[in-house]
């Protein structure tokens, strides 16, 4: 059977095919048997975009003479006067008739091809058959219009627009060829009709279409061309969806005659949805699953089990599972062990107790520092730390203000948070009731809270009298005896810190470092402060420390002076090696018991 | 309202921070008075905060039926025992210091001896939980530093090699403590800047 050639895409067809495989345009040379029933007089032939998605690939016209005969008068004189005005512009521009119903990109592209549109002899007088019987919608429309306008035959036409429509400059041309246009050969795609940005390459257009007019596609042989009905290429059947591998096949999604039931009953060419039954579901050939490493699902359980601190350990690592009650026993035995640690040395006074016979330099600086106090001249102490550290640092300073109330500084109170001022003012109480002739009221003055962090610290610094202007008893401050001559903090022999943070070490050591003659910064701070307070010692920024109460022990050993830290230090030290062995030893019991679980488990699997 | 916000935090950062640079000039001396109103803003912003607690918080609960209503109950009286006593008795006395100091200070002990052994009994399983070589230098270093701190190696001054090992193990936490010095004070000097030209703004909320 001879192919045809496709007058749109240019490929070959078979030659009993309608219409062409590729662009569903319709074939030269077929001839359409005749359709078993033909619309009627009061039928609107179904347009042919329809008719395509309803599946039936009806002829939308008959012949010719069928439709002169059946079509009224006045149907017949406009088609006939349409027919003479076609035959003259045919005459003028050269084309064939066929051209005149088609649109301007698809003229373009045919005359871009020469070759192919040489040979077209039959295919010429098959589409002046197909043109005299093809009435698209748009002629349809054409020809209404027509009628509007009152009958103006196509010989009448003048090319003018018609009355109340705007017609741009293009149209009112005569119809151009592409071989005419401007006596220069035309391209596929007018240079004017592009696009901004692609006009601005209108050279690499050219040169394109150029050589796709000398090649005229010499890489695509006709038999490769030809794909049989049904036949997919490898490409496209590689990425088809899923859908396109329905068992249905397309006519059977479509309803030629009426729907019998459902929403739709009754209503004729609609789009049936494929049957669930019939659906071909592909089973995902690699199923997703979650890798996890195990160093990934450790941490993930270490975390559950922190934010479910109730959940018992389900840890592949922790083999060893100790029910609540066991737990419990053993929370309750170290608790009964460290109290017996805090306790046994104030009950049994002769237990040992190591004195460090070393006095760390930073304590003795402390004291050097102080022993050089100029009578009169005040001392401010300010404190910033928690309630529940008060009773270290109760230990750690009451040394040191034992040896500045015998000393008779006058003294100067404040804090940084809102309860240190009330602690501090009772330490000092109490240290200063066993020096006999210390009036407190006249030797101490309490200036408050100080708001604000480090911002109250920079406004102190920079003016203390408008910082902190009154005491607690609600007086002027620095009208009371123990401050009457400090205008600024420089006026401070030494400023004593109290603190559980060394954050609040930096901020007094940033602030008091930008004061001309800075006073002398002194540090009494908890044993967990220590490490960090210590290189402000290192570096001088800090000029003593006294840290816990092995500081406070070796303050008071210099000083020789009973107090506090001597009687408390066996039992902090007792206590801290007790904790120390008790940690020990729960570790080695913990290595041995899950490392023979371990093997225990191991030995049985 | 974003930009207004970052205007008045930027220019009031840049005055305070010039007011170091040039000290006695009259940016110097716009400085006072905007740190004075920080620190007083500080202080409202607290009283806002306990206001806050208390009647919108503990309040809504008793409100509300929670099943912990009691505790909040207790706190909103206690809190106004405190008030009154406060204005009744001065800050600066003797018996309202000590009845805030006799109720804190044994709470907040409390709270840290329970946390004493809460980290005792967590250490006795730290080799449980943690059997690698991380957890079992932390271990170790939990062991040798309590060891050490406790003073029970005190002998070792007659020994100078254990001596000068004991004070390589003093130094450890020393140059660890630097280098997080060093650390903050960085990160401080990042924030300042961050802050003072809008890249970070705590001041939205």
């Amino acid at each position: 059977m001879a192919d045809i050639r496709c007058l749109i895409c240019n490929r070959m067809n078979d030659a009993s095919s309608p219409r062409c495989w590729y662009c569903r345009s319709p074939l030269p040379g077929y001839k359409e048997p005749p359709a078993p029933d033909e619309p009627g007089e009061g039928e609107i032939p179904e347009p042919e975009p329809l008719a395509e998605i309803s599946g039936r690939v009806e002829p939308t016209e008959e012949s010719g003479e069928s439709w002169e005969g059946e079509a009224p008068e006045w149907l017949a004189r406009i088609r006939m006067l349409k027919e003479q005005d076609e035959q003259k512009t045919r005459e003028t521009s050269g084309l064939d008739t066929e051209d005149s119903g088609l649109p301007e990109w698809i003229i373009n592209l045919r005359a871009a091809e020469p070759p192919v549109m040489a040979e077209k002899t039959a295919e010429e007088a098959l589409l002046e058959d197909s043109d005299a019987k093809a009435t698209t919608p748009a002629d349809t429309y054409a020809d209404s219009r027509f009628e509007e306008t009152g009958g103006r035959a196509s010989g009448e036409f003048t090319g003018e627009p018609v009355e109340g429509e705007t017609t741009s400059p293009a149209a009112n041309k005569p119809f151009e060829t592409a071989e005419l246009r401007d006596g220069q050969p035309a391209h596929p795609i007018f240079e004017d009709d592009l696009p901004e940005w692609l006009s601005a390459d209108a050279g690499m257009v050219e040169t394109h279409s150029s050589q796709k007019d000398q090649t005229a596609r010499p890489f695509i042989s006709k038999e490769e061309n030809k794909l049989a009905d049904g036949v997919l290429p490898a490409w496209l059947k590689a990425i088809r969806p899923l859908d396109a591998v329905s068992p249905a096949t397309p006519d059977a999604l479509y309803s030629p005659g009426e729907e019998g039931e459902g929403i739709l009953a009754g209503i004729s060419g609609t789009l049936r949805s494929q049957r669930l039954e019939d659906r071909e579901v592909k089973m995902p050939s690699r199923p997703h699953e979650l890798v996890v490493t195990p160093m990934q699902q450790k941490n993930a359980e270490l975390l559950y089990r922190l934010s479910n601190p109730d959940i018992e350990e389900t840890s592949p690592v922790a083999i060893t599972k100790k029910s609540r009650p066991q737990r419990k026993t053993l929370k309750i035995f170290a608790a009964v062990i460290l109290f017996l640690a805090v306790l046994l040395p104030y009950g049994f006074r002769s237990l040992p107790v190591i004195i460090p016979v070393l006095f760390p330099k930073e304590v003795v600086d402390t004291l050097g520092v102080i022993e050089g106090i100029p009578a009169g001249k005040p001392v401010l102490i300010a404190a910033q730390f928690e309630g529940g550290l008060a009773g270290e640092l109760t230990l750690s300073s009451e040394p040191v203000f034992q040896h500045l109330v015998s000393h008779g500084v006058p003294l100067a109170l404040m804090s940084t948070n809102a309860s240190g001022y009330a602690i501090l003012e009772e330490q000092l109480r109490r240290a200063s009731a066993g020096v006999s002739g210390y009036l407190f009221s006249e030797r101490v003055v309490n200036l408050g809270y100080l708001p604000g962090g480090t911002i109250g610290l920079i406004s102190l610094v920079g003016d203390i009298r408008a910082a902190l202007p009154y005491s607690t008893a609600l007086e002027p401050a620095w009208e009371t005896t123990p401050i009457a001559g400090a205008r600024t903090l420089a006026d401070f022999a030494a400023i004593l810190l109290l603190t559980d943070n060394p954050e609040i070490v930096r901020a007094w050591v940033e602030q008091t470092g930008r004061i001309e003659k800075p006073p002398i910064l002194l540090g009494v701070v908890s044993a967990q402060a220590a490490p960090l307070a210590q290189p402000y010692y290192d570096s001088g920024q800090v000029q003593g420390l006294v840290a816990g109460s092995s500081g406070a022990l070796a303050y008071q050993m210099i000083r020789q002076v009973p107090g506090k830290a001597s009687t408390t230090f066996a039992s902090y030290q007792f206590a801290l090696f007790i904790a120390a062995l008790l940690i020990f030893l729960g570790g080695v019991v913990s290595l041995v018991t899950t490392t023979g679980a371990a093997a225990h488990k191991k030995g049985r699997g | 309202m974003k930009v207004l916000n970052y205007l008045i935090a930027a220019i009031t950062g840049l005055i305070v921070l010039l007011g170091y640079f040039f000290p006695g000039t009259g940016i110097s001396l716009a400085r006072s008075p905007l740190l004075d109103w920080a620190v007083t803003l500080s202080g409202v912003a607290g009283l806002v905060a306990i206001l806050n607690l208390v009647f919108h918080v503990h309040w809504k609960r008793i409100q509300d039926k929670h099943p912990r209503r009691l505790y909040s109950g207790a706190l909103i009286v206690t809190f106004l025992l405190t008030v009154v006593a406060g204005v009744f008795l001065d800050p600066g006395s003797a018996g309202f210091q000590k009845l805030v100091t006799r109720v804190q200070v044994p709470v907040e002990s409390t709270l840290m001896a329970v946390l004493a052994i809460t980290l005792v009994f967590a250490s006795l399983k730290l080799l449980q939980r943690q059997r690698n070589w991380m957890g079992f230098l932390f271990f170790l270093s939990v062991i040798i530093f309590l060891v050490l701190n406790s003073g029970v190696l005190a002998f070792s001054t007659e020994i100078p090699i254990l001596t000068n090992l004991l004070s390589a193990f003093h130094r450890v936490p020393m140059a660890g403590a630097r280098g997080m010095l060093l650390g903050i004070a960085l990160g401080s000097l990042a924030t300042g800047i961050r802050v003072l030209i809008g890249s970070e703004k705590p001041y939205n909320g």
